[in-house]
């Protein structure tokens, strides 16, 4: 029997033990507000954005990536310093091998005390370890977070990294809308020291690629309401990995450790969305779209052992509903000011919250409020309020760039894109 | 993602650098001496480590003159060396033994020392009052006795006699023989020794009593150190049967019959002894006309180390008994605040301990076990084990649809600051946004009534959050979260752990009762009971199902149908594990 399970809907809170397959569905789009096809008129054959963002310490990780270990690195030397006997021998073996490239590493003891006692004289103050340099150090916080994961504690090394590249054309005309879209992308953990209770390594990053289409349509059926639907196919391929291959791979500057999980998912999915518009006027329209209602995915999983095998794969029986939501919306539009304002994924998240225990409930990503003047008929500025980020963009003939930060910590994103 | 394969790939990888050994210079004064004693025989110097040391060594003035290799045992830090000088050596009223510590980083085949410290140690002979001689019978002749003195005989002592009619004898070298005695002569004598150069005896001494000839000590006894057999050789020929006596009352422990021609004949620990049996014993082999014996030996039968299981809450023991030894009836055992009992099983018997606490040392006794006709008590002395590990709610038989029954996880840690007397753990939660401590709430951070803002970083603050949230299906909304909140009482009742929160939320004052309570069942698996309630005050609506996320279905009994309408807030935390450092 397949199991349903309702997964997390937003990227930027939760991990989950397994290798959870990518979240694909786009939550920004037209398509997402079905009616309003009947007002759009939109054609782009071709076009592609870049999009990053991350926190302080991911830039730092991928730009020097023993200064964004830092704080691990102190860490791992003073827990040490205070571990008692038991812990310190029987982890001296470990120890050893990570730390064989210091000449000075203690030798053991005749007793788990002495082996303790000059383990704790090795990492405290004026011990050997604070002589072995930084690159040294960050090495074996890899070292060891690989062998334990258990070892750091969390927020030790912060980051939340995200790189997506977008490939998309579509048309919109006479209130039929279609787009394809091909995504390449990066998605970080939050935390790269990040330990579970359970001692299980965090599957918390991957390396996705999702090729997906749009279609939709939405039609005046009275002088003032529209309704509309859309239909949102997706293939996904995915390939998550540890916290620890990502530190050893930006260390080794070798992409391949990103794919020493040995693990890749392929899915397919699909969604559905409903919704319905009232235009009061030519300037004010109020719309309710009911969102993946519904949208699942079903997985398959297989190794590189898999692949040389007549591409063996492995059905993972298991079918993810993303949360349906309802969302209210507000459109004014008067020469060259536009305003929106929507208040969406309430229900996801009361949803989401009394199916999962821990989730956290948070309130400020249900508004989101969007501001765009045409300075020029060929340049258009924006200021938008979503998902707890704050986003300036500026739009000049065919070509788009956003800047956004989080209210809530310095986390920094640039989006750049082009069409034709 | 192409930007990551080329930023990853154009970045210089970090790469070990690799570090020479460096050479460690010891230098005198490089360890700080922080103790020495000395008992006439041994010194004890204890000592910090020194940096890079591998090896220790000492010289004693006029005893020791080249360094010689010590094994200093580590403990909390410090070292600890005994040296044993020459057995022989006078224990003079008084005297200072004076020396050098060495140290080398050579861990084997030192072949270079520094010199660390040097130490001295003044020692002044105990009192000769503060102990007895420790005198035993060795072995009864037809004629006498041989008296032994069973620790090290002192070439600084003497020891004197005195028999029944007040006579004295004084003797300058043990073994004592004794002489003028008849086979069937039996007498008490006291033995009181002094040092050689003082003239008052001791005030303690030891009475012993000579019994009467049984035979010709002709017979050799040993014990195996490993299996704690006792080998009886030099069996005369004739001899028909043998036999293992307890000295101190006669009792024969063991017997066999021996076929005339055995010269030797091994007494099996197992077989022979049972927990009760330690003392003195000597062996007794039988012809149709005579007896021999062998000299006695002090026993503690391996039998002692009778199967233990410490629990929590439990105690248990098991040990198998003789054949011929009988418990009385009516054991019993002494032990406050818990119930012990005590089962016969064939050739075993176990002592059951229930209702006691965690991280408790007992004292208990278990008396009136028969020895022939004697009562004797055995002592028992243990300390109980931790609550302490992680803690798990899994039921995988639940429902899946209801969210209430995911997985919860707890870690137990043991208290080990002194400020809070009767709370023995503090439970956090662990359930991967950091661990809060959930009990206590508070442990003397604020007052008891005190209020405190539920907005917040401080400790208490954040794990009452992780509570809300953990528990209060509404928390996410504004209206349904508390802005304030305070103890309104928390106490430890033996090993459970209650507190009662008083919140407002949408000005209706709840009160929140929250339990842990550590449990151990009758096979030693241990849990936790966790119970969550939230009343209200006032009010006609029972806000409880509706804030209360850990209502459990009741068709989802785990156990706890005899709590009545208050069974669905109740979980058991299973124990996962122990805690990792």
């Amino acid at each position: 029997m397949k199991k349903l399970l309702i997964p997390v809907l937003i990227t930027i809170t939760m991990s989950l033990y397994a290798a959870v397959p990518v979240q694909p569905f786009d939550t920004t789009s037209v398509f997402r507000s079905p009616a309003r096809l009947a007002d759009a008129e939109e054609k782009r054959s071709f076009g592609f954005e870049l999009d990053g963002s991350s926190n302080i310490n991911g830039i730092l990780f991928a730009s020097d990536p023993v200064s964004a270990l830092q704080g691990g690195a102190d860490y791992l030397g003073t827990h040490l310093a205070e571990a008692d006997d038991s812990f310190l021998a029987s982890n001296y073996e470990m120890l050893s091998r990570v730390f064989s490239f210091d000449g000075n590493f203690p030798t053991a003891g005749r007793t788990d005390a002495e082996t303790a006692y000059f383990l704790r004289e090795y990492f405290g103050e004026g011990g050997g370890y604070e002589e072995i340099g930084d690159a040294n150090k960050a090495l074996a916080v890899a070292d060891i977070i690989s062998a334990n994961p258990q070892f750091f504690r969390n927020g030790l090394a912060p980051s939340d990294a995200e790189l997506s590249l977008k490939f998309y054309g579509g048309s919109i005309r006479n209130g039929f809308g279609w787009d394809w879209n091909v995504s390449l992308g990066f998605d970080g953990a939050d935390d790269l020291l990040y330990q579970y209770s359970s001692g299980n390594h965090r599957y918390g990053n991957d390396i996705y690629l999702t090729v997906g289409s749009d279609i939709g349509y939405g039609r005046y059926v009275t002088d003032n309401v529209a309704v509309g639907f859309s239909v949102t196919p997706r293939i996904m391929f995915q390939t998550a990995f540890t916290d620890s291959d990502y530190l050893a791979a930006r260390l080794d500057s070798s992409i391949l450790n990103l794919f020493a999980s040995n693990r890749y998912n392929l899915g397919i999915g699909i969604g559905l969305n409903a919704g319905i518009m009232y235009r009061i006027n030519d300037e004010l329209s109020f719309a309710l779209d009911l969102r993946d209602v519904p949208s699942a995915r079903t997985y398959w999983y297989f190794t590189a052992d898999d692949v040389m095998n007549d591409f063996r794969m492995h059905y993972d029986d298991t079918l993810y509903l993303t949360p349906p939501d309802a969302a209210l919306s507000m459109l004014w539009e008067r020469g060259k000011y536009h305003v929106s304002v929507e208040i969406s994924d309430a229900l996801s998240q009361v949803i989401w919250a009394n199916t999962v225990s821990g989730y956290d409930y948070d309130p400020w990503i249900i508004p989101k409020i969007g501001f765009v003047y045409d300075l020029y008929e060929d340049l258009t500025l924006s200021a938008k309020l979503e998902y707890r980020r704050i986003k300036l963009g500026v739009d000049w003939n065919n070509f788009n760039v956003e800047l956004s930060s989080r209210l809530d910590e310095l986390n920094f994103g640039i989006k750049i894109g082009y069409f034709i | 993602m192409a930007i990551t394969v080329l930023l990853f790939s154009s970045c210089s990888p970090v790469t070990h650098e690799n570090i020479e050994k460096e050479d460690v210079e010891i230098t005198e004064d490089s360890s700080k001496l922080d103790s020495a004693s000395n008992d006439g025989k041994t010194i004890a110097i204890s000592f910090s480590p020194v940096y890079g040391a591998r090896s220790y060594a000492v010289t004693i003035t006029n005893q020791i003159d080249e360094p010689m290799l010590i094994e200093p045992v580590l403990a909390n830090g410090i070292y600890t060396a005994t040296i044993d000088l020459s057995t022989s050596r006078t224990r003079a009223a008084s005297n200072t033994i004076s020396g050098t510590l060495y140290a080398s980083t050579e861990q084997s085949s030192v072949t270079t020392w520094n010199k660390v410290t040097d130490f001295e140690a003044e020692y002044t002979r105990a009192s000769i009052d503060s102990y007895a001689p420790a005198a035993r019978v060795e072995e009864r002749t037809r004629t006498g006795a041989i008296i032994e003195i069973t620790d090290a005989p002192e070439s600084d002592m003497q020891y004197k006699a005195t028999f029944e009619d007040g006579t004295e004898k004084t003797y300058s070298s043990t073994p004592i023989e004794l002489t003028g005695l008849s086979e069937t002569d039996t007498c008490q004598i006291t033995i009181a020794h002094r040092f050689k150069d003082t003239e008052e005896w001791g005030a303690k001494t030891t009475t012993l009593t000579v019994g009467a000839f049984e035979g010709e000590q002709i017979l050799k006894i040993t014990y195996a150190a490993d299996s704690k057999d006792i080998t009886v050789t030099d069996i005369p020929t004739g001899s028909t049967s043998i036999e293992l006596v307890k000295e101190s009352s006669g009792r024969v422990v063991a017997s066999a019959s021996l076929d005339g021609n055995a010269s030797s004949y091994t007494f099996k620990a197992e077989e022979a002894f049972t927990v009760f049996d330690a003392g003195v014993f000597k062996a007794k082999a039988m012809s149709a006309d005579t007896t021999v014996i062998s000299k006695t030996i002090d026993y503690a039968s391996p039998i002692t180390d009778y199967t233990e299981t410490k629990g929590r809450q439990h105690y248990k023991i098991t040990f198998p008994t003789a054949e011929d030894l009988s418990l009385n009836s009516d054991p019993t055992i002494s032990i406050d605040g818990a119930a012990a009992a005590i089962t016969q099983q064939g050739n075993t018997a176990t002592i059951s301990i229930s209702g006691l606490e965690s991280l408790t040392s007992y004292n208990a006794t278990l008396s009136n076990i028969v020895d022939s006709s004697n009562s004797i008590s055995i002592p028992l002395s243990f300390t109980t084990e931790s609550f302490a590990g992680y803690y798990e709610f899994n039921d995988p038989g639940a429902s899946s649809s209801d969210k209430c029954m995911d997985k919860f996880y707890v870690v137990v840690e043991e208290n080990t600051s002194s400020s809070s007397g009767t709370i023995k753990y503090y439970v956090y939660s662990n359930e991967g946004d950091g661990m809060h401590r959930i009990m206590p709430l508070i442990d003397g951070e604020v007052k008891t009534g005190e209020s405190i803002k539920y907005e917040g970083d401080t400790a208490y603050q954040k794990a009452y959050q992780w509570n809300n949230t953990k528990w209060n299906t509404m928390s996410s909304t504004p209206l349904f979260c508390p802005t304030e909140w305070s103890i309104k009482s928390f106490n430890v009742d033996s090993e459970s752990y209650n507190s009662i929160v008083n919140s407002v939320a949408l000005g209706i004052p709840t009160e929140t009762l929250t339990t842990f309570t550590f449990v151990e069942d009758d096979s030693f698996k241990q849990s936790i009971v966790f119970f969550n309630k939230i009343t209200t005050e006032g009010g006609f609506l029972d806000y409880n199902s509706f804030l209360n996320k850990n209502r459990i279905a009741t068709s989802e009994d785990q156990g706890f149908a005899d709590k009545g309408d208050d069974a669905p807030y109740y979980f058991r935390l299973e124990f996962k594990g122990e805690l990792s450092k």
